[in-house]
């Protein structure tokens, strides 16, 4: 201590090494010193000999306020003659001059984690340094100035913490005052000893460096060892216990997450996983694969364990609910709307073969007979359900859910698209014009939920429903428009939407068919126990639960209520080439959860033609829909003798001929806003192409 | 295989401890090592594993022949060699399709494109061999003799696929002995999971923020079209969030390897040092993806082929290649080039007069730079990025704040304010200062192992719950 503050008084400086005791005077002239002292500590038990000199340049700052140009600067090393090099987060300069080599260890600012970890406990104790301590480095000259010393007045050099200041050093000469410090601490590596006899033989004597530096694997390794012996040695008695305080952490650490580890390795491993089908998503798990050599080399065995590891989790359901809750603390609603980002979903995953929810055979409770059963659960077995794929539902924009409580609901985000709509009125019109008079084309645009149901302040997120039909109406020529659009918005508060579908109720519908059957002027069955059983379907979470898994919609499921006609009617199913005929029900009352809404025709692609048994008023309509129009078709089932339904997406014969073919009186075009301002206009000018 | 994922955490990394552990010879450790990680390489890539292999062996052998002819011209010709070699095999599976659809498009030609998936980490591993080469030819450091070493440097799988690039001088010692101490093991999985967390919880929960913010290179970024909700704010916090998400990432899949290479006793450099509290343009490329820019400056800034204009010409080729390797993409080389320019300015002011500049213009100025320049990296197509410049400048007309913005925001508020919270050094201050009082350690200590059990848990949950995400720089 006293040596500290004598130190002090000297001109302020806290320095310093006795220079007529370095060593410097003794190394060949050739050597560059530059030595670091620790101040503010008093001597350390033992002084370490060293017999090599360190050169040490510790200021504050952090590793990355120093370019290699700055470290060169501050060793007056030049960085392309010698070279830098980072090495555990030291920067070690390698330096080569005519007569020797010298590797010099810096070591600035911060600690690395490694020497923090190791000193950590060092800082209350006062013996020990700690790195915020200043350090201080003497520099004696360089070879060209040797002469000019006088090894009586050194220069003392101050190092401003600083590394911009590096050349502005602080110089005094005052040995008289100075006081013999105490022993000092190197901190630092191993430095190489210049070699003695260099001024002998230059060439051989730089080689030999060469390779004894660049090319000794042993050199960083012992320099490692000197180092940890340098420090430790000191300190031995305070660090035993304090080191045996670190590693009983590690010890823990290390214990208690291995344990963890192998745990949950064993349970995945040996535990039953989750197999067969899941509601909330509607696939089912994925299998494990087999492996293969086929299958290994083109990834889908990798890919597939990848996913089986992670998919068939024990409890799966459980996590992915706790995974949810989670998330939704990121944030919270401002006016109880959420945005949901478009969720890419994997189609091909989805529609992996669900054979195990194969809907069984419907039971013959409607009142069309079914007479034979193969041809019901031939048709059963290939309607897969599925999650919708993205063509069907455009999720570009995502999902917006309002609402709380039993008031949520999901709606899907209408971008809109002009330009579009304008084809598509084009494209209706070639109808038209192939057709004829004696066909009468009607267009009906549904609106989603979304036209009804944003909240006032959102309208100008989404695009405007109204202009997007107005738009296409205005363009119609000789087809008849049919305004669902205003049909529905007088029932807005009826339940004519799913909160978490996104379709349309059958009530929906109903007023939306309602409208047409005005427009088409045939009779229409009216919504009573007359001529409509009424059934319901409770427990129904749609497909924008699907995407969004919003707790809320969970919470809170939609109740699907729909009508089957009383009358006395058949249904036949086609493939899309209307090919392969095979009688089945309008009605598929398995059909559940995600699925609901699938009651209707089962499944969107297959030609469906219903024929009414006691209706003849000779009228023949062929529907051209998206699956909006599914939940139409029973309530048109007691106006028309004859109903064809066909899917624009999957319709593979040509759609003139096959209307010409059933002898259609009526043409409807029956599909969501989605459909008719989009890119799926496309197939509808297909079809006429085909 | 990725490491945010199960069957890593929970099978491959498990098994391969036990056997590196149980076995205590070290050339068997090593051979533990290599049968690992060829296991995890092929794994993602069951053909291209070969051309990992072809290229230890190619740089294995220069390294050879530079140790036997050093100072003569076969050394010299091993080195081009394997310059070739490596750029080459980079050339042909990363740019070959850019370069031939950018001559169609000038000449109108109309030559097949070749589509090549790109073998993950190729960008890695190249330069991790091409370091090689060229240290042993500057005699940095010590041929390797034994081939099994050598392959298990380049094939070593905490660093194999998406970085850092661990330089050969950086664990050459380590290649041939190391051991391991059970603070290491400690160090190891709490790096491991702190990694996890940073990728699993945060990164993985910002990219849907951006999703419905911009879209993404799938979807033709439609979002970011949308006028119902795209507006000028939404492209500056896209941008910001695009920052912080590839922060996460990739800083978490580095802690990652770290952590990895920890246990196994390599101690590779850090990867990224809090780039965002930087001051300059240049600060920020020395705290972001640092092995990069090390390889950069070692390999191609101080080669003195330029003369003494080195300093303005090799730094431009130095940003050209930054942003070029990142991929092909004209966006990128934009990218790099954009940052060429604002460092290029800063080395024209000098030191000395960026230090008068104040504190927080120097801070708005950066964080202005990077933010945008995250914009500039996310969009690849040229008609998205023009569109983003433009509007992020408020030329297409676009409303300044809107109420999806609104929305957004306040959806994933916590979620933003915690990423950008623990973009900044906060951890480490608490860790030093709690670290230097003996009760506070304590403390400190104690919590550390809670909490890493709770990340992991959570982390598990989240790999669980939700679709998985490989990391994003498996693309480059």
């Amino acid at each position: 201590m006293n040596n500290k503050q004598k130190s002090m008084e000297v001109k302020g400086f806290r320095v310093i090494d006795d220079p007529r005791k370095s060593k410097s005077k003794n190394n060949s002239k050739s050597l560059e010193v530059t030595k670091i002292r620790v101040l503010k500590e008093p001597a350390p038990q033992e002084p370490t000999p060293k017999p090599e000199l360190p050169k040490i340049v510790r200021p504050k700052g952090t590793w990355d306020d120093i370019t290699p140009e700055d470290m060169a600067d501050a060793l007056m090393v030049d960085a392309l003659g010698g070279s830098m090099i980072k090495k555990h987060g030291k920067w070690v300069s390698y330096e080569k001059n005519q007569s020797n080599i010298r590797e010099t260890t810096i070591i600035i600012g911060n600690p690395t984690q490694q020497e923090m970890q190791e000193q950590a406990f060092d800082g209350d104790t006062e013996q020990t340094p700690t790195f915020e301590e200043e350090y201080i480095f003497e520099r004696l000259n360089p070879i060209e100035n040797a002469e000019n010393i006088k090894p009586e007045t050194p220069e003392y050099v101050q190092y401003n913490n600083n590394l911009n200041n590096l050349n502005n050093f602080e110089i005094s000469q005052n040995p008289q005052e100075y006081q013999e410090p105490s022993p000092p601490i190197y901190i630092g590596k191993h430095v190489r000893k210049p070699n003695e006899q260099s001024d002998n033989d230059n060439t051989k004597e730089n080689e030999d460096n060469f390779d004894d530096i660049w090319g000794s694997s042993e050199l960083p390794k012992k320099s490692k060892q000197s180092d940890q012996t340098e420090k430790s040695k000191p300190k031995e008695k305070i660090k035993k216990s304090r080191l045996s305080a670190e590693k009983k952490f590690a010890i823990a650490n290390v214990i208690g997450l291995g344990i963890f580890g192998f745990a949950v390795c064993l349970c995945l491993l040996v535990l039953p996983r989750e197999q067969g089908f899941i509601k909330t998503e509607n696939r089912n798990y994925t299998e494990k694969p087999t492996f293969s050599i086929s299958s290994w080399f083109d990834k889908s065995y990798s890919a597939q364990m990848d996913k089986y590891y992670t998919d068939t989790v024990p409890h799966k359901e459980f996590f992915k609910q706790a995974g949810n809750k989670f998330c939704s603390l990121f944030g919270f609603s401002p006016d109880k709307v959420e945005i949901v980002a478009p969720i890419k979903q994997e189609t091909s995953s989805l529609k992996q073969d669900n054979s195990s929810q194969i809907i069984s055979q419907p039971e013959n409770s409607s009142e069309s007979s079914i007479e034979s059963s193969n041809t019901e659960s031939n048709i059963e077995s290939s309607s897969e359900f599925s999650l919708p794929d993205p063509a069907e539902v455009t999720m570009n924009s995502g999902i917006m859910v309002v609402g709380d409580d039993e008031n949520v609901r999901a709606m899907e985000i209408y971008g809109g698209g002009m330009e579009y709509g304008l084809k598509y009125a084009e494209y209706l019109n070639k109808y038209k014009e192939q057709l004829g008079a004696n066909i009468n084309v009607y267009n009906m645009c549904c609106p989603t939920a979304c036209a009804y149901y944003t909240p006032q302040n959102y309208k100008d997120q989404i695009a405007d429903t109204k202009s997007h039909i107005d738009n296409i109406s205005k363009n119609l020529s000789g087809v008849l428009n049919v305004d669902a659009y205003s049909a529905l918005a007088q029932h807005t508060d009826e339940y004519i939407y799913s909160r978490t579908d996104h379709h349309w109720q059958p009530l929906g519908a109903y007023y939306a068919a309602q409208e047409f059957a005005k427009v088409a002027g045939v009779d229409f069955s009216e919504l009573n126990n007359k001529n409509y059983e009424t059934k319901v379907k409770e427990g129904f979470t749609g497909t924008l639960y699907g995407f969004c898994q919003n707790e809320l919609l969970k919470k809170y499921p939609d109740t699907f209520t729909y009508y089957e006609p009383k009358s006395e009617y058949q249904t036949t199913y086609y493939s899309t080439s209307f090919t392969n005929p095979q009688k089945s029900v309008l009605f598929f009352e398995n059909a559940q959860s995600i699925n609901t809404y699938s009651t209707f025709l089962g499944k969107d692609e297959e030609i469906a033609q219903i024929d009414n048994l006691e209706n003849k008023n000779s009228r023949t309509l062929v529907i051209f829909k998206d699956s909006f129009g599914n939940a139409l078709v029973p309530f048109l089932v007691n106006s028309f003798e004859h109903i064809y339904v066909c899917d624009i997406r999957y319709f593979n014969i040509n759609a003139i001929d096959f209307i010409n073919e059933v002898k259609a009186t009526d043409l409807l075009f029956a599909v969501s806003m989605f459909s008719c301002s989009g890119e799926k206009i496309n197939y509808i000018e297909n079809n006429r192409l085909h | 295989m990725v490491f945010s994922d199960l069957y890593f955490l929970y099978f491959f990394l498990p098994l391969c401890l036990c056997l590196y552990f149980i076995t205590k010879k070290p050339a068997i450790r090593n051979l533990v090592l290599i049968a690992f990680s060829l296991y995890f390489y092929s794994w993602g890539e069951p053909i291209w594993v070969v051309l990992l292999i072809i290229s230890s062996v190619i740089d294995y052998i220069n390294g050879l022949v530079i140790d036997k002819f050093r100072g003569k011209p076969q050394a010299k010709v091993a080195v081009i060699w394997s310059l070739i070699a490596n750029l080459g095999i980079l050339f042909f599976f990363k740019y070959s399709g850019f370069f031939i659809e950018n001559i169609n498009n000038i000449f109108s030609l109309s030559l097949d494109v070749p589509k090549f998936n790109i073998p993950i980490g190729i960008s890695f591993y190249t330069f991790q061999t091409i370091s090689y080469t060229i240290d042993c030819y500057w005699g940095k450091v010590k041929t390797q003799k034994n081939f099994f070493r050598f392959l298990m440097y380049v094939s070593l799988f905490p660093q194999l696929v998406a970085g850092p690039i661990v330089r050969y001088q950086t664990i050459a010692e380590e290649i041939d002995n190391r051991s391991t101490s059970i603070e290491d093991i400690s160090y190891g999985f709490s790096r491991i999971i702190t990694g996890l967390a940073k990728k699993v919880v945060i990164a993985d929960n910002i990219s849907p923020i951006i999703l419905s913010l911009f879209g993404d290179k799938k979807d033709g970024y439609v979002n970011l079209f949308s006028e119902n909700t795209a507006c000028v704010g939404g492209m500056w916090l896209g941008a910001m969030l695009v920052g912080l998400e590839y922060y996460f990432d990739f800083s978490g899949y580095s802690d990652m390897a770290i952590g990895l290479g920890r246990i196994f006793g390599f101690h590779f450099n850090e990867n990224f040092n809090y780039p965002f509290v930087c001051k300059t343009i240049q600060e920020f490329w020395q705290r972001w993806h640092i092995s990069l820019g090390e390889f950069f400056r070692d390999y191609l800034l101080y080669i003195p082929i330029f003369g003494k204009r080195r300093k303005y010409f090799s730094l431009f080729l130095v940003w050209f290649c930054t942003g070029f390797w990142h991929g092909a993409s004209w966006n990128f080389i934009i990218w790099g080039l954009y940052y060429g320019i604002f460092i290029f300015i800063e080395q024209l002011l000098g030191k000395k007069k960026l230090k008068k500049v104040p504190q927080f213009i120097l801070q708005i100025y950066t964080k202005f730079v990077i933010i945008f320049g995250f914009g500039i990296f996310y969009f690849e197509n040229s008609k998205a990025l023009g569109y983003f410049i433009k509007s992020a400048f408020g030329t297409t007309g676009l409303k300044l704040l809107n109420i999806s913005l609104k929305n957004i925001f306040f959806n994933n508020i916590w979620l933003i304010l915690v990423a950008l919270l623990l973009s900044l050094p906060i951890i480490p201050t608490i860790r030093k200062t709690m670290l230097s009082r003996k009760d506070t350690a304590f403390v400190y200590r104690t919590s550390a192992i809670v909490c890493n059990f709770a990340l992991l848990i959570l982390s598990s949950v989240l790999l669980i719950a939700k679709e998985n995400h490989p990391f994003l720089y498996y693309n480059f």
